[in-house]
């Protein structure tokens, strides 16, 4: 089987199986534009860390087929919260890490862990009082407490859907 | 995992994208508690992409797609059409009754419709419309009749006895037996372009008007079919060239008679609709469905397929109410349920055919008035009000759908028999018109 070298940003060299690095569609379509060149494939955005644990989740699903084609329809059929066994204890790490892995799943283009990741976020957040994501998040409260009492007002339909 | 204050704010570090790709995941509940986390968050928490989301996962997508295609129209946003939308299947709404005649004894004589975000009302001396304004019905333009009759002879009596609108253009009946096209003009003012005078005093008891033909149903029976030829902008035509008459038949329906008219585009042509009560020996009645194919030229009767008699829903009485909004046919009865037609299309050979029919119970008391919207919607109302229902045909199977009761005692009224003449979706407003001058208005907003 046919292996692929991966740079990343720290300049640590993977080599892996070709069909591992492409379940990214970026390395794929690099690997197909490339022909048989054998050089490592720069990837600038990853640092050696995250890549070493994308490649892990890459190898676990290696044999997975993907449709890409997720539209309104499945979403409906599909629990959203549904992450399978195996992914949730390999996305179980610090949010710092989740954030890297969703990032480098965009710009790596692997569909599936992309979801996975922000199903992730979407749990963290469900279910909680503003003041709760706010502190999950450390993010700055710009309203003034009249704003919010006003927007909470407006959204008082919402609270039994 | 232990994530609490060691966080980042997420849209600060993701693109717009990948936030909506985790906000798809959330409840209509959660996305509201969003939009008070930050601007920011609030921002992105209201996008169209993620309510449309929410709409898709409570309804269906075919509803969707018809939902985006009238709110590309009235430009109303996903959320608050989500929010309209989920409000309508939980009952949770306004009342407000507002009357145009104050509290008077007697009935005054008028004929109401609701097209479009306006309320049409004519009575003896006139004619009216109204727009809601903050959730009340608010004269926009009146017009006396003799003076929009200027230089022609006023109808005598001079009693209205139906309507319609199509585009720019008011068809007024008369209980004289005649009937005008008015054009409304784009300063809101009304002119005569064509009036006529059937003959053998027949006068048009119910008319449909659309696509530009023109469907009428008279006291006697008879069905009439007109073309209206389009005008180009500032062309002024003289009345002959206004109509085209496409002919009549004589139709001997089932006493007493329930009956609605609906034209209609299906496919690549132009239908008429004709719905009503159809007595059937040893079964009881049924809705009988007549379609016509519709030609600038010609109308010609269509083969309707109906369902294997012994397969129809039969009742012990005739309709109260029939409503059309393709592909479905809406019938109330007086035994507290209602009966919902699927109607089919085969384009190849231009028919109709009956699908399915679905018994629709749930109704406390006699349905007098039922309207399907275009929404796959339907309000139904018993006499006096005294039950007004709203069922959502998306919310659960036909066979076990259940309505919501958002009425459940009678209007207090001078007489007990007041009724629903029409109903409409104004805004996120629905608007029932009652025979006796009041306006029964629900908030869903």
């Amino acid at each position: 089987m046919s292996k692929v070298k991966l740079l990343s940003s720290d300049n640590e060299e993977f080599t892996v199986d070709r069909i591992v690095a492409e379940k990214s569609i970026l390395i794929k379509n690099m690997l197909e534009d490339m022909g048989e060149m054998n050089v490592p494939i720069p990837l600038p955005n990853v640092s050696s860390n995250v890549l070493r644990k994308i490649i892990e989740w890459c190898e676990h699903h290696k044999n997975d087929l993907y449709t890409g084609n997720e539209d309104e329809t499945e979403i409906r059929l599909k629990k959203s919260t549904d992450i399978d066994e195996w992914d949730q204890k390999f996305i179980s790490v610090d949010q710092e890490m989740l954030f890297e892995i969703i990032l480098a799943s965009n710009y790596l283009d692997i569909k599936p862990l992309l979801d996975t990741g922000c199903k992730t976020i979407a749990n963290m957040i469900r279910g909680k009082s503003p003041e709760d994501i706010r502190k999950t998040f450390n993010i700055p409260n710009d309203f003034t407490p009249e704003e919010e009492e006003q927007i909470r007002k407006e959204n008082e339909w919402a609270e039994d859907r | 995992m232990s994530l609490v204050g060691a966080g980042r704010d997420p849209s600060s570090i993701f693109s717009q994208e990948t936030l909506l790709h985790i906000f798809k995941h959330l409840s209509a509940c959660d996305l509201t508690s969003l939009e008070r986390v930050s601007r920011k968050w609030q921002r992105v928490s209201r996008s169209g992409y993620v309510w449309r989301m929410q709409y898709a996962k409570a309804f269906s997508l075919p509803r969707l797609k018809r939902t985006y295609e009238l709110s590309r129209r009235k430009k109303c946003s996903w959320r608050n059409l989500f929010k309209e939308h989920s409000n309508w299947s939980r009952g949770r709404c306004i009342e407000r009754v507002q009357s145009l005649y104050g509290d008077h004894n007697e009935k005054p004589y008028f004929v109401t419709r609701i097209w479009g975000d306006f309320v049409y009302h004519a009575t003896v001396s006139g004619f009216k419309t109204f727009a809601l304004v903050d959730g009340q019905l608010r004269l926009k333009t009146g017009y006396n009749w003799s003076s929009l009759f200027l230089g022609y002879r006023l109808p005598s009596p001079c009693l209205p006895s139906c309507m319609a609108k199509c585009r720019n253009l008011i068809l007024m009946a008369f209980e004289d037996s005649s009937f005008v096209l008015f054009r409304l003009r784009s300063n809101e003012r009304l002119s005569v372009c064509h009036i006529q005078k059937l003959p053998n005093g027949s006068i048009l008891k119910q008319v449909s008007f659309a696509e530009d033909y023109i469907v009428g149903y008279t006291n006697k029976k008879e069905l009439m079919f007109w073309y209206v030829r389009p005008t180009k902008k500032k062309e002024e035509m003289s009345d002959s060239q206004v109509l085209r008459f496409l002919g009549q038949l004589f139709i001997s329906y089932a006493e007493p008679v329930a009956i609605r008219l609906s034209v209609r585009h299906i496919g690549t042509h132009v239908f008429a609709i004709v719905v009503h009560s159809e007595y059937v020996y040893s079964c009881g009645w049924c809705l009988g469905v007549q379609h016509f194919l519709l030609t600038p030229m010609r109308f010609n009767p269509s083969t309707f397929v109906p369902r294997d008699l012994n397969d129809r829903v039969y009742t012990k009485t005739p309709p109260t109410s029939i409503s059309i909004s393709i592909p479905y046919i809406l019938a109330s009865f007086a035994d507290n349920s209602m009966v919902l037609l699927d109607i089919g299309y085969v384009e190849r050979s231009a028919h109709l055919y009956m699908k399915n029919e679905t018994r629709l119970m749930g109704q406390y008391c006699n349905v007098k008035f039922a309207k399907i919207l275009d929404s796959e919607r339907i309000v139904s109302a018993s006499y006096s009000c005294a039950d007004v229902c709203l069922w959502d045909l998306c919310s659960s199977e036909l066979s076990s759908l259940q309505p919501v009761h958002i009425r459940t005692s009678p209007l207090p009224s001078v007489s007990h028999s007041t009724a629903v003449v029409d109903l409409g979706l104004i805004q996120s407003f629905a608007v029932l018109a009652l025979d006796d001058g009041r306006f029964l208005i629900y908030d869903f907003s």
